[in-house]
């Protein structure tokens, strides 16, 4: 008994997983202390501190208010959990998006809404006049025959998002025309959101019957807010969605369409009167229900770590593959390859991770596939990586026995492959085991460019649900088997390479 | 079988400068040779060494082995290695191979033996070297004196034509040393052709056939042991021979740094095992200098110790004078009376530098 205790606890994956796990507990025990007055209107905001989503309308306004603290957060569902936990005396977001199921099963209520309303529309790049003038006729078809109050209605008034069924469902969809590729950073209902592999919701329906309207197929991809302008200035996409404000400072770099609805925001606060206080093991089964199996869920997950895995090995291996090119090159007698080599390493190494993605991918790779930019973006690092590491490892074993092999009448690659590589390989397989888990994780990134890897997937999941912790520690607890699949992959491979 | 000629080899450095360390060697090395190969250090016997199996690559000049000349284009290199053996001064054994793969590497990847062939030889050459018990031992669990004899059986392995040695005990304990020179002596029964750079004069004068003194880049006197130790043709090779050891400094100004000479000149007597002299030479060099004090002229000192006789001695070169200090009317008595008493014996001579005292010393 106790000798497997003793060696599961010298897992250090496993530690630092106990680690995580206190962090967490840690963090929600920190309390605040909550103001106790009633909040009616914008008014009484004065002294609260307040949640809202940066990058948000709201929290631009509320920014500009002296007197009310402004903490902001990257997601609805991360303000839900600091008000639950007291951190927030309230917080702002659409109000539509945080419907009657969401207030029920996370004991929270509206308490009013913003005093003016915000026109929401579509996106299009600063140029392209053309597809707007276009949606706007088609916009105003929709208002006139009352379609566009029907649909509103519908997807505003719906309780299961899920049942409410898209008019251009079963239509059939145009082959021929230009592909019409729409962005969008919203995943949360009713505005767009992902059921599965599709993609649903009021502006989704929107797009879509546009899209038949012009005779066009729809793509319609996930990319990060920020990324979103880049996005459409770069061609990679024709339309943002997403329930996007139109304010004057968007209106400098992009075009929008003629506002198609408008939103209130809504400020929310503690519900006292519900009462959701299912035990721990209820708790956790109707998590792993609702983040996992409705809507079969699960399946973003899986399809996330088969992207993630993805990335990750394509990314070791090309990596490696050019690492070793640029150690020839900074060893080769050439001098002008030792300064490429040299530049190279320089230059990626003062380069964030965030910023090489978005540059290769708006930039020099535009047209490319996401996927098969980050691989390069991640190889590239990689590579740097492993030619500092050869150059350290084969150092280390030294000039000495690279001599005695050249001198007993090995040539050169002779003398590395049966005594300078062993003996390197050796040396350097710590680090490089720790690297190659440490771009697991780094991959996590790549939502940037509009892949939707194992950490975007457990954000579309909370925010579908609303959950705060449950999909993440799910991914945790993958990135630590990830990481110990990795490690011993990397022993296996080793062992086989280093038989003579 | 090796005939060298007008060989040089220039170090450029990264910043450009260049270091002449080979100026013109000449040599010819017949079969069944044992040459040891002496000479200060830094003057360049490894360089030539490694130029000759092209480790390092001559600025100019030819070398020729079995009347090819190795520098040509096309010249099967690896071939050549093959057949000129060489043991390093830090062994370079193969640190994840066990003593008997370190043997058997090069025959198997090279001469194509099949494994049980190379073992079977190897262990014999192992045998040779006196390790045949320690063949499945990591180089990591050997003594020096062990790893370099692992080192001359790798290199007996390929059936070399000649052994160039580099320094081979420099890097052992003394308790050690004779080990390894054991089995050099034995190869030089078995009339193995070897190149040895050493400092042990007892052991070149023994094992060798003919010595090469190497001095200022090239090789400055050639000749048999007896020859080059018992009646050398130049002072450089009888200085060298006579382990004669010098520490030299020159006086320029008042701004010298005199504690640093001091503890130089401690270091010097405690290095050479000879620190009841350390008293005796700071006595006799403090003084001098008290009494040259006075003077503007720069001094020129040598500290010579030989460790054939062990005597010393203390030159003293007072620049552009012909008096000496010792002699002068207004000399300090007392420290005339410590420099006499401390030395056996003064001589007084003019040079064309100035007046130049030489002190024996007990
Ligand atoms: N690879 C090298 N690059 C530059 N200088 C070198 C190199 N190898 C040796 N030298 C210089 O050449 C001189 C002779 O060295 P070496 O042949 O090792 O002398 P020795 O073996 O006689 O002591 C030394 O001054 C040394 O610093
Ligand atoms: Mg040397």
């Amino acid at each position: 008994m106790e000798v497997p205790f003793k060696r599961f606890m010298r897992n250090k994956h496993i530690f630092i997983f106990i680690m995580a796990l206190l962090y967490v507990v840690l963090i929600c025990a920190c309390h605040h202390n909550k103001s106790e007055k009633s909040l009616q209107s914008e008014a009484d905001l004065s002294g609260c501190v307040i949640g809202a989503v940066s990058g948000t309308s709201y929290e631009i306004e509320l920014t500009q208010r002296k007197d009310v603290k402004v903490v902001r957060f990257p997601t609805p569902t991360d303000c839900i959990v600091a008000l639950k936990n007291g951190r927030i005396d309230a917080f702002v977001y659409d109000e539509p998006a945080i419907n009657n199921d969401v207030r029920k099963k996370n004991g929270i209520k509206l308490a009013f809404k913003t005093s003016k309303s915000y026109p929401c529309g579509l996106a299009f790049r600063k140029e392209d006049y053309a597809l707007v003038v276009k949606f706007n006729q088609f916009l105003s078809e929709l208002k006139t025959s009352g379609e566009l109050q029907e649909i509103q209605n519908k997807w505003f008034n719906a309780y299961h998002y899920d049942s409410v069924s898209m008019t251009t469902d079963n239509a059939p969809i145009a082959t021929d025309g230009e592909l019409l590729r729409v962005g969008t950073s919203q995943t949360i209902a009713p505005i767009s959101f992902s059921v599965g592999k599709d993609w649903r919701g009021f502006d989704v329906e929107i797009a879509k019957r546009f899209g038949r309207y012009l005779g066009r197929p729809v793509e319609i991809s996930l990319y990060d807010f920020a990324a979103l302008a880049p996005a459409l200035q770069s061609n990679a996409i024709d339309i943002v969605i997403g329930g996007v404000f139109i304010t004057e400072e968007r209106e400098q770099l992009l075009t929008f369409g003629d506002s198609h609805f408008s939103c209130y925001g809504g400020f929310f606060v503690v519900d006292e009167n519900s009462q959701i206080n299912d035990g721990f093991r209820e708790g956790l089964k109707r998590s792993f229900n609702n983040n996992l199996l409705v809507e079969n869920r699960w399946e973003f997950l899986a399809r996330g770590l088969w992207v993630t895995i993805r990335i990750t090995l394509f990314s070791i291996f090309f990596g490696t593959l050019l690492g070793v090119g640029l150690y020839l090159m900074r060893k080769s007698r050439y001098h002008w390859l030792n300064s490429i080599a040299n530049g190279y390493a320089i230059v990626l190494r003062g380069i964030p991770m965030v910023v090489l993605l978005m540059i290769l991918f708006y930039v020099i790779f535009t047209g490319f596939n996401s996927l098969v930019v980050s691989i390069i973006a991640f190889s590239m690092t990689f590579a740097c990586f492993v030619s500092s590491m050869m150059n350290t490892s084969i150092q280390a074993v030294g000039n000495g026995q690279n001599e005695a092999g050249i001198a007993l009448g090995f040539t050169r690659w002779q003398t590395f492959r049966y005594i300078i590589g062993p003996q390197a390989l050796k040396k350097a397989l710590p680090h490089f085991k720790s690297e190659a888990v440490s771009l697991i994780k780094n991959t996590s990134i790549v939502g940037y460019i509009a892949i939707q890897d194992l950490t975007r997937a457990s954000d579309m999941i909370r925010s579908r649900t609303f959950e705060a912790f449950f999909p993440l520690l799910l991914i945790t607890l993958i990135y630590f088997v990830l990481a110990w699949l990795m490690s011993k992959l990397l022993d296996y491979l080793f062992k086989w390479g280093t038989k003579i | 079988m090796i005939t060298v000629q007008h060989l040089t080899k220039t170090f450029v450095s990264s910043d450009g400068k260049q270091l002449q360390v080979l100026k013109d060697v000449n040599c010819h090395i017949d079969k069944g040779e044992v040459i040891s190969i002496i000479g200060p250090s830094g003057t360049g016997k490894s360089t030539f060494l490694r130029t000759l199996n092209l480790l390092e690559f001559p600025t100019s000049g030819e070398i020729i082995v079995n009347g090819k000349n190795i520098l040509s284009k096309n010249y099967p290199l690896n071939k050549l290695r093959e057949k000129m053996g060489m043991v390093f001064q830090s062994f370079n054994l193969f640190e994840h191979l066990s003593v008997l793969d370190n043997v058997t590497l090069a025959p198997m990847k090279l001469h194509g033996l099949s494994r049980l062939q190379a073992e079977k030889e190897g262990i014999e050459y192992l045998r040779k070297v006196g390790l045949a018990e320690k063949l499945s031992a990591m180089p990591s669990q050997l003594s020096g004196g062990q790893k370099q004899r692992v080192a001359i059986a790798r290199t007996l392995a390929m059936h070399p034509d000649i052994i160039l040695f580099d320094e081979p005990t420099s890097a052992l304990d003394p308790t050690m040393v004779g080990e390894v020179q054991g089995v050099i002596q034995s190869l030089a029964q078995e009339k193995m052709t070897m190149l040895i750079v050493t400092h042990e004069m007892k052991f070149a004068r023994e094992v060798s056939s003919r010595i090469f003194f190497m001095y200022n880049g090239g090789i400055y006197e050639d000749g048999t042991p007896e020859q080059i130790f018992g009646n050398p043709q130049k002072t450089e090779t009888r200085n060298f021979v006579h382990l004669i050891r010098k520490l030299i400094f020159d006086i320029e100004n008042k701004d010298f740094d005199f504690y640093d000479m001091t503890s130089q000149i401690k270091q010097f007597c405690i290095r050479y095992a000879m620190p009841e002299r350390m008293n005796p030479i700071t006595h006799v060099v403090e003084e001098m200098l008290m009494l040259l004090s006075k003077y503007e002229n720069p001094i020129h000192i040598e500290i010579t110790y030989s460790e054939l006789d062990y005597s010393s001695m203390i030159v003293f070169v007072h620049k552009g004078e012909t008096i000496s200090p010792l002699e002068r009317n207004d000399a300090d008595e007392l420290s005339v009376l410590i420099i006499r008493g401390m030395s056996k014996e003064i001589q007084t001579q003019q040079t064309a530098d100035g007046v130049q005292l030489t002190f024996f010393m007990e």
